[in-house]
């Protein structure tokens, strides 16, 4: 039963406390703290900066030399088994036997996490619908492009209604369109599905559209945890783009004693009070320009993970 | 105007979540011993892939039937049946068992190395010597199908064809106790020595290979060595001749005279024993070293 | 939809395909291929199984167009080896030496291109991709993201006029997308040829590339995307708008010609329209009419992704 859904406060879903671990030379965790709440976190950092480690560490597969850890309530060192029972995890690299069929594989995966075998073959057919592959379920596995490939791999974690699943580069290789319904899929296990998910990619606007918070680490530190709406602050700024060139309009802002910049075909507007709105208004009439695109500049997730990338003490190993 | 709701409910057919029964860890290893067993033997596989491994169970099966069929439909023209050392410890029976090792024991172990669905088994709740056990259950499962039905059916023939079924059950008895104990130790032994070959590779044809080259090599040098050669201490190196150890065993299980190495240039044998006492440490090692092979690997 | 191709544009063209047709038996990958490529970057784009990978092995020569022809500054590019002094190609596939180094494996096609200072220029070509740190280490010991990069490496070290990459960014992190987008970039500025093939969108985008979009076979669009998206003119336009009255504004656009649909939400206005100019225009002043402040104004379906869904849909 899981305590989320019996009606208890919410609690977070994984807690870290000063998690070190090292591997000959390389410290690959040190002393690292997090809390991941409900919902969608994504997992962010360079190459080398212990996300893999911590993922093994979440899904007890790696002790950790220090710290500790609670997982959906359990501890890892001690139940690992527990909790992997509890947790989905689709793996980045390629991971399916091409030779058994879609269903038989998810069924099979479902048995291995807990499941009787009769529910296991109702939920695979289920979770396969979930993941738009129903019709394809009884073909093997190694005839499926790379789309309905990631779709098994998901499909395998979220057969047995798994508490939180670790998501690694889930839209690798995918084309736009099925980049677009992978994400879709993700923010309906979060939403509709009520499932955590830890999502790690390199691909911010990935996590952007479907994180409700991020980690940021380097060098195996947290550099930073939050959730988007926080850490996403509005700047000082306001950017300007114009269907004529921007000079009229920047001139027109100027003489009305407004700070402006311009940055290849933007002009950034420096906002002191929501009155500068009315002046780009009035300056546009004037000059008879027209504005194609008009918005205070939030700070993107780009600028907030270099900011944390900057911050780190220790150059990145690779 | 909306109609009266009367009966009509709208049932969210969406995802359910799952509030079922959760079986425990060790569930997890049943459920790869089947799945091992089932693909062995290439059910819910496409047909090619079950030709092989029934082929070789119904060549033994026919060996037995053809054998007593013969002797019984011409007493005086045809031999008798082998008796039961003589089945179990047959070149023959023993290639039989070594091709089904070296055909299976990649299939269960190299696929899942190649195509690195190991990760997604370690990230379940099993752990690695679960998988590394279950996968050597497995095959040893399929094995003992090969050892134990061709003699059991053997038996059960001779009980038939002889004067009284039941004095025939009453007098061989030890035989049947013999049989079923020869049978768990080779289906073991080559189970064993199967899958910790495999276990060193990715690929299938170069695991089946090396399993056949094992066993060649080492029934080169066994027999090259123990007998040919003179040095001191050189026909204990007959026991690399990893063929020969069930053919050994299944002798002294069944309580038979050794037999004198003729070709030996210096006389000296082994004592039947020796050879229990080898099959046990190699399958005990290989189980080892499987084991440790599997804690090591990438997952 | 190809852009009419202009003479000058033609004299700068690096690569040429006319009239390129591939077909395996009775399943046709691409149909009658026109296009020519020259300096800067070029970003190659479609779904999955619509002809871009066959249309790019067909661009470096590996393999043979049924019908067509593809030149490749100025020469045919099949079965022709000198050319390859000239090309760099970054294939998706992963099969590297896992015994070599970093720095030898980029060596080893330094001197296979005959460079007369091999050293020189593999330390060269490991310093753009960064990962002169970890060039004595094993192949085999490189994470995805540096082996990505260490087979840019290679293809860049000989100094190319023309670069393939396909996928060149999978398994770099956000930094080192960052700069490798720069290093292309530059690149392009520099006046060499650069053709991505890529299914990141936003980062294509950013890269200010032209585009050549490939579904179902066939070349759907060429050139800029901002100038695709304006010859959509059929494709009406939703812009969002951020006001103190969205009300009032909606009710100064109904008016307007080109208004095809007015979404309300709060102080949130969507605006579908086949006019976008007379919009932008129009915004300003029916705002200043009615007192009303703009806070923001956004185009829903002017970035890459839109146009691409559009194209290929």
């Amino acid at each position: 039963m899981h305590p989320e859904r019996s009606g208890l406060a919410p609690e977070p879903v994984i807690v870290a406390s000063r998690l070190s671990k090292q591997f000959g030379r390389v410290r690959a965790l040190r002393d690292a703290s997090l809390t991941i709440g409900q919902g969608c976190t994504g997992l962010l950092g360079a190459n080398g900066a212990g996300k893999s480690t911590l993922i093994k560490v979440v899904l007890g597969l790696l002790t950790p030399d220090g710290g500790e850890a609670r997982v959906a309530g359990l501890d890892p060192v001690k139940q690992p088994l527990a909790l992997r029972a509890l947790v989905g995890y689709m793996p980045e690299h390629d991971c399916l036997p091409s030779d058994w069929l879609a269903q038989d594989f998810v069924r099979y995966m479902g048995q291995l996490h807990g499941l009787p075998r009769r529910a296991a073959i109702q939920r695979a057919n289920d979770t396969l619908y979930h993941v738009g592959l129903g019709e394809e379920r009884f073909r093997a596995i190694g005839g499926f492009s790379t789309g309905m490939k990631q779709r098994v791999k998901l499909a395998q974690a979220l057969v047995h209604d798994p508490t939180i699943m670790l998501l690694d580069e889930p839209t690798n290789g995918l084309d736009p369109a099925g980049r677009d319904e992978m994400l879709d899929l993700i923010a309906r296990i979060t939403h509709r599905m009520g499932i955590h998910v830890l999502l790690s990619s390199h691909l911010l606007a990935d996590v952007e559209r479907v994180a409700g918070s991020v980690v940021i680490m380097a060098n195996g530190e947290i550099m930073l945890q939050g959730s988007l709406a926080d850490l996403m602050t509005a700047t000082a700024q306001v950017i300007v783009r114009t269907h004529e060139p921007p000079t009229a309009l920047q001139r027109a802002l100027e003489r009305r004693g407004y700070t402006v910049r311009l940055d290849e075909r933007d002009l950034r507007v420096a906002f002191e009070s929501p009155e500068v709105y009315d002046a780009i208004r009035d300056a546009a009439v004037e000059t008879a320009t027209g504005i194609v695109y008009l918005k205070r500049r939030v700070r993107t997730l780009e600028d907030i993970y270099l900011a944390g990338q900057d911050s780190a003490s220790v150059p990145a190993a690779s | 105007m909306n109609p009266p709701a009367g009966d009509a409910r709208i049932i969210d057919r969406g995802y359910q979540h799952y509030d079922g029964v959760r079986l425990g860890p060790g569930n997890g290893f049943w459920v790869m011993l089947r799945a091992g067993m089932e693909r062995g033997m290439g059910i819910r596989r496409p047909f090619r892939t079950k030709i092989l491994p029934w082929l070789l169970v119904l060549t033994a099966i026919a060996a037995v039937l053809i054998s007593v069929g013969s002797h019984e439909a011409n007493p005086a023209g045809a031999a008798a049946p082998p008796t039961y050392p003589q089945f179990l410890g047959s070149r023959a029976f023993g290639l039989l068992l070594a091709l089904f090792a070296a055909l299976v024991a990649p299939d269960l172990l190299c696929p899942d190395r190649r195509e690195r669905v190991l990760t997604l088994y370690f990230a379940a709740p099993i752990t690695r010597p679960h998988y590394a056990l279950a996968r050597l259950a497995s095959l040893c499962g399929l094995l003992l199908g090969l050892t134990l039905v061709p003699p059991l059916l053997l038996f059960v023939s001779n009980a038939l064809f002889s004067d009284s079924a039941v004095g025939y059950v009453q007098d061989h008895l030890p035989d049947l106790g013999h049989l079923v104990s020869a049978g768990l130790l080779m289906a073991l032994f080559y189970g064993a020595i199967g899958c910790v070959v495999a276990g060193f590779s990715d690929r299938r044809a170069v695991a089946t290979g090396s399993i056949i080259g094992v066993l060649l090599v080492t029934g080169f040098a066994g027999t090259v060595i123990g007998e040919g050669l003179t040095f001191a201490g050189h026909q204990w190196f007959v026991l690399l001749d990893l063929q020969e150890l069930p053919a050994r065993v299944v002798r002294w299980l069944f309580g038979l005279p050794p037999i004198a190495d003729s070709q030996a240039l210096t006389p000296g044998t082994l004592a039947d024993w020796t050879y229990l006492m080898a099959l046990a440490v190699i399958t005990i090692v290989s189980v080892a070293t499987l084991l440790w092979r599997y804690q090591r690997t990438e997952g | 939809m190809a852009l009419p191709v202009d003479p000058p544009a033609l004299a700068k063209a690096t690569i040429e395909v006319e009239g390129v047709s591939k077909w395996y038996g009775d399943k046709v990958a691409v149909s009658d291929l026109s296009f020519t490529v020259g300096p800067g970057v070029t970003a190659l784009l479609g779904p999955n199984g619509a002809g871009k990978s066959t249309t790019l092995k067909m661009l470096t020569g590996q393999l043979r167009p049924s019908q067509g022809r593809v030149r490749v500054l100025g020469r045919p590019v099949i079965d022709n080896p000198s050319l390859y002094r000239r090309i760099g190609l970054v294939p998706e596939q992963e099969e590297l030496y896992p015994f070599l180094s970093g720095r030898e494996f980029v060596e080893l096609a330094a001197r296979l291109h005959r460079l007369p200072r091999p050293r020189a220029a593999a330390r060269a070509a490991l310093a753009t991709v960064d990962l002169l740190d970890a060039q004595d280490r094993k192949l085999r010991g490189y994470s995805k993201g540096m082996r990505q990069r260490v087979k840019i490496a290679q293809a860049l070290v000989h100094d190319p006029e023309i670069l393939f990459l396909d996928e060149p960014l999978t398994g770099a992190d956000p930094r080192q997308r960052l700069a490798l987008m720069e290093v292309f970039e530059r690149m392009g500025g520099a006046g060499r040829t650069v053709l991505i093939s890529s299914h990141i969108l936003s980062e294509v985008e950013r890269m200010g590339v032209t585009v050549l979009v490939i579904a179902r076979g066939k070349l759907a669009a060429e050139g800029d995307f901002h100038q695709i998206r304006a010859l959509m003119d059929e494709h009406p336009r939703r812009v969002r708008v951020q006001s103190t009255n969205s009300r009032v504004l909606a009710a100064a656009l109904v008016g307007m010609a080109g208004t095809r649909g007015l979404e309300i939400d709060g102080e949130t206005l969507v605006v579908e329209t086949t006019a976008a100019l007379e919009l932008y225009h129009a915004l300003p002043w029916a705002a200043q009419q009615g007192g009303i402040r703009l806070q923001e104004i956004t185009g829903l379906d002017d970035d890459l992704e839109s146009v691409f869904r559009y194209l290929v849909g």
